[in-house]
Parts: structure tokens; C-alpha cells; sequence
């Protein structure tokens, strides 16, 4: 029961989380700019779960759950990129998963760009330069959003591991691990 | 022994060429049906957080005054009594049309049957403008049925499921549809565009014969065609204030300013044709 609550525990934050910001970007459309935070969704079960196999059924229903109501195209390339960044995230997990707030930010930064410059590359005629101002100004907003929203995540996720008593932090599981 | 271990160490890359050659090779059916499954799976979550938000309304309203909501009464029973003489008009109108198509032996005109749907979900993200639909209806929604609300187009059904369906918006960039000026029967290509944030929205209108001309201070209404086989003739999609000649000088073109309350829709109308249901 325990295995099944480690990695349903990151699911249902990143679900209840998009949920929240679809409510939140229901109210910001109004002023014309909307909230994407897909960029963190991948972080956390690609850092701090055990095995491989856990971090990449939880992203991929994350981001399958995320970009579902996109075209095809987009949802296809989405669900590539999750599948590639959770293989360097988990590959270079022992350097980065030592919790430090501002590796999470950077890195919460970094996914923020690759997805907004990818999405805007194929969803957006780049021809027309009005939409390369369109991408940087929503990019700007959303890095203020996620650099933002990310510690307070993390510590949320990592409360509930607490909760259920629950191994916690990733450094450990990976010492673990190793070591068997 | 070490290069055995740094093997290993790149087993996570192995797992992600094998999972990247499935993607590749399995039936779009499969990929499609995993997509569908997961929009049935959400749409309980968003018709509940859309529920809670009419809640909110409700409760909000339940905190006004009587004497606010007796004035409420009162204009609406003012708008009523004017919708009623537009009604009465147009069942005269249409009773004038059948009588002509029957001297005429002319084909009935379409037509189409309203259905009123919540807004669930606002999803204006620049390149993926959609609404998503509360839509509990007997019925499912045939996909490009037009979409619309008291300010004109909205846009047209793009995917719809059991209990919601998804609106491709006329701000979205990939956005195109026939259109004319009023009162001009000439084709038109309308373009939806990306739009800044905190701007108004506006949109692209090409092909422009150069004979149209705006007066200063008289801007020209954009309104639908029958021609592009989607919409109804004269739905209003927003304002022309100016026009540039192309390169060629051909035709002319200019930004179309749309409702700004597009970005604040909570209820919209769908008309579903009647030969398609």
C-alpha cells in the first residue's frame, strides 16, 4: 500500500495543481495573459521517486492530463518532451535532488522555457514578428509565476510524505538505492 | 567492471529509446482513445470546479439587497418586452420567407436548433485559444457546430465528448473563416491572431476588394457568411477601422477588434443544424 501512495502522492498534487491553475486562468484571461505551469509538473517524480518506471507513469498521465484538450500534434510532442526530461532529470538526479531552492527555481525556470518556446514553435505562425513579443511577454509571467510557486510545491509534496511517514527526501531513496 | 556500472547508469536512456519507438509505431487509434479517456477522466473535475463557481455566484447575489434585485426585475422585464416585438417580427419575416419559397419552389433555408452551454474552463493560452463546454445534453454536439453569444461569433465546436465539449475561439491563431462586410455580399478570409497581454482582441481580415472604402468615424462591421457552409449570414465578429492595400495592391487588409467580453464568456449558444443531428 505504502509503494502505491509514493508515487500516487506526486499524481494527485500535479492534478489538484493544474486544476487550481485552470481555476486561477479562468480570472487571469480576463487581462489577456494565461498561467502555464507544466514546466514544474515533471520536476518533482522525476527527482525524488524510486524507480524510473513510477516518475514516468506519473508524467505522463500529468502532462497527457495537462495538454488533452490540445491537438494531437501538440499533446504528441508534449508527452515526448515529458518522457525526455524525466530521463536527464532522473539521469542527473544525484546532483540536483539535495533540495536547494534555487536549483528547483533554475530548474523550474529552465522546463518553463523549453515548453513555451516548443509549444510556440509549432502551434504559432512565426512569420508574423507580433507573436515572438507575445511569447516573451507570457514567458516573463510565467517565470514570475513558477520561480514563485515551486518551493511552495515541493514542501507541500514533501509534508505529505511526512504525513504517510513516508521516506523522504530523493537523496535518500537514491543512497538507498545504491547501496542495495 | 566500471564500464559495467557506467552502463548501467545509462539504462534510464535505453528505457526512453524504447519508449520513444513505442510512441512512435502505436495506431494513432490507441493514442486517440488514450486523449479521449483522459478528457472523460477530467470532465467530472472541471464540471465540479465550474459548479463551485456558480456557486460563488449564487451566494454573492444572495448578499444583494432587494431593492437591487426589484431593479434587476424591473430592466429585465424592460428587455423581455423589447425581445418580444424582435420576436414577433421575426416569425412575421419568417413566414414572409416560406410563402416566397413556396412561390419560388426554392429549398428551405437552414436551420438550426439552440443549445445554451455553461463555460466550464477558460483556456486562452496564446497558441491553443478554447473554451471548454458544460454540454449535458441528450445529444452529443456534432464538431464544427458554430458557436455564439449575444456580441456575435465565438467561434466553432473543435472536439466533443459526453459531458463537455471544446470551442475553438476566433482568436485562436489557426483560426480561419469566411466572411463579409455588412451590407457588402463580397467574400472575405478572417484570421484570428495571437494577442498581447492586457490588449483587446483583435484579428485579420485579408481580401478586401479595394472599392471598400471606411469613412472617418464610421468603422465597418465584419459579420459572417453562409458561403464558408459553417456559419449563418450576418453573425458580427467585430469592427473594421482600417484598411491597407497588399503589396499587390490587389486587395486590401486591416486588424478586425473583436468583443472584448470574448475573454469573459460564461454562457454561449451552440447551433447544431438540423440535418446534422
Amino acid at each position: 500500500m505504502k509503494k502505491i501512495i509514493t508515487w500516487i502522492i506526486p499524481l494527485l498534487a500535479n492534478i489538484l495543481l493544474i486544476i487550481m491553475i485552470h481555476w486561477l486562468n479562468h480570472y487571469t484571461i480576463i487581462f489577456g495573459f494565461h498561467i502555464n505551469i507544466s514546466g514544474i509538473l515533471v520536476i518533482f517524480s522525476s527527482l525524488y521517486l524510486k524507480f524510473y518506471y513510477q516518475g514516468l507513469v506519473v508524467n505522463l498521465f500529468t502532462f497527457g492530463f495537462y495538454y488533452a484538450h490540445y491537438e494531437m500534434d501538440a499533446l504528441n510532442l508534449m508527452i515526448l518532451y515529458a518522457t525526455t526530461q524525466h530521463t536527464f532529470l532522473y539521469y542527473f538526479r544525484k546532483k540536483i535532488s539535495d533540495g536547494n531552492r534555487t536549483k528547483l527555481i533554475t530548474l523550474g525556470i529552465t522546463t518553463t522555457i523549453l515548453i513555451t518556446f516548443l509549444l510556440g514553435t509549432i502551434q504559432i505562425d512565426l512569420t508574423n514578428p507580433r507573436h515572438y513579443l507575445m511569447i516573451v511577454i507570457n514567458l516573463l509571467i510565467n517565470i514570475a509565476f513558477v520561480a514563485g510557486l515551486i518551493p511552495w510545491f515541493f514542501r507541500i509534496q514533501k509534508h505529505t510524505y511526512e504525513f504517510f511517514e513516508l521516506p523522504f527526501l530523493g537523496t535518500t531513496l537514491i543512497e538507498k538505492d545504491e547501496s542495495t | 567492471m566500471l564500464l559495467k556500472k557506467r552502463l548501467r547508469s545509462l539504462k534510464p536512456f535505453l528505457y526512453l529509446i524504447y519508449f520513444l519507438l513505442f510512441w512512435i509505431v502505436i495506431p494513432p487509434v490507441i493514442k486517440n482513445l488514450f486523449n479521449t479517456g483522459l478528457r472523460e477522466f477530467q470532465a467530472p473535475l472541471y464540471w465540479g470546479v465550474s459548479s463551485i463557481r456558480d456557486l460563488q455566484n449564487y451566494w454573492s447575489l444572495e448578499s444583494q439587497s432587494k431593492i437591487q434585485l426589484i431593479e434587476k426585475i424591473r430592466d429585465l422585464q424592460r428587455t423581455n418586452a423589447h425581445y418580444e416585438n424582435l420576436r414577433q417580427t421575426v416569425l412575421s419575416q419568417k413566414q414572409k420567407i416560406q410563402q416566397l419559397e413556396k412561390i419560388l419552389s426554392l429549398p428551405p433555408l437552414p436551420g438550426y436548433d439552440i443549445k445554451i452551454a455553461r463555460v466550464a474552463q477558460r483556456n486562452l493560452q496564446q497558441w491553443n485559444q478554447t473554451i471548454l463546454l458544460r454540454t449535458n445534453f441528450s445529444e452529443k454536439i456534432p464538431v464544427g457546430s458554430p458557436v455564439i453569444f449575444r456580441g456575435g461569433v465565438v467561434g466553432r465546436i473543435k472536439q466533443s465528448d459526453a459531458f463537455t465539449a471544446s470551442v475553438e475561439l476566433i482568436t485562436n491563431p489557426n483560426f480561419r473563416m469566411v466572411a463579409k462586410i455588412e451590407n457588402d455580399p463580397s467574400p472575405l478570409t478572417y484570421k484570428g491572431q495571437a494577442n498581447l497581454p492586457f490588449a483587446k482582441p483583435q484579428a485579420l481580415v485579408q481580401y478586401v476588394p479595394t472599392d471598400i472604402s471606411i469613412e472617418p468615424n464610421k468603422p465597418l462591421w465584419l459579420v459572417s457568411s453562409a458561403l464558408g457552409g459553417v456559419f449563418p449570414d450576418g453573425l458580427r465578429i467585430g469592427q473594421i477601422k482600417k484598411l491597407e492595400v497588399d503589396s499587390q495592391g490587389l486587395f486590401q487588409s486591416g486588424s478586425v477588434l473583436l468583443d472584448p467580453e470574448l475573454n469573459q464568456l460564461s454562457e454561449v449558444a451552440i447551433l447544431i443544424e438540423r440535418d446534422s443531428q
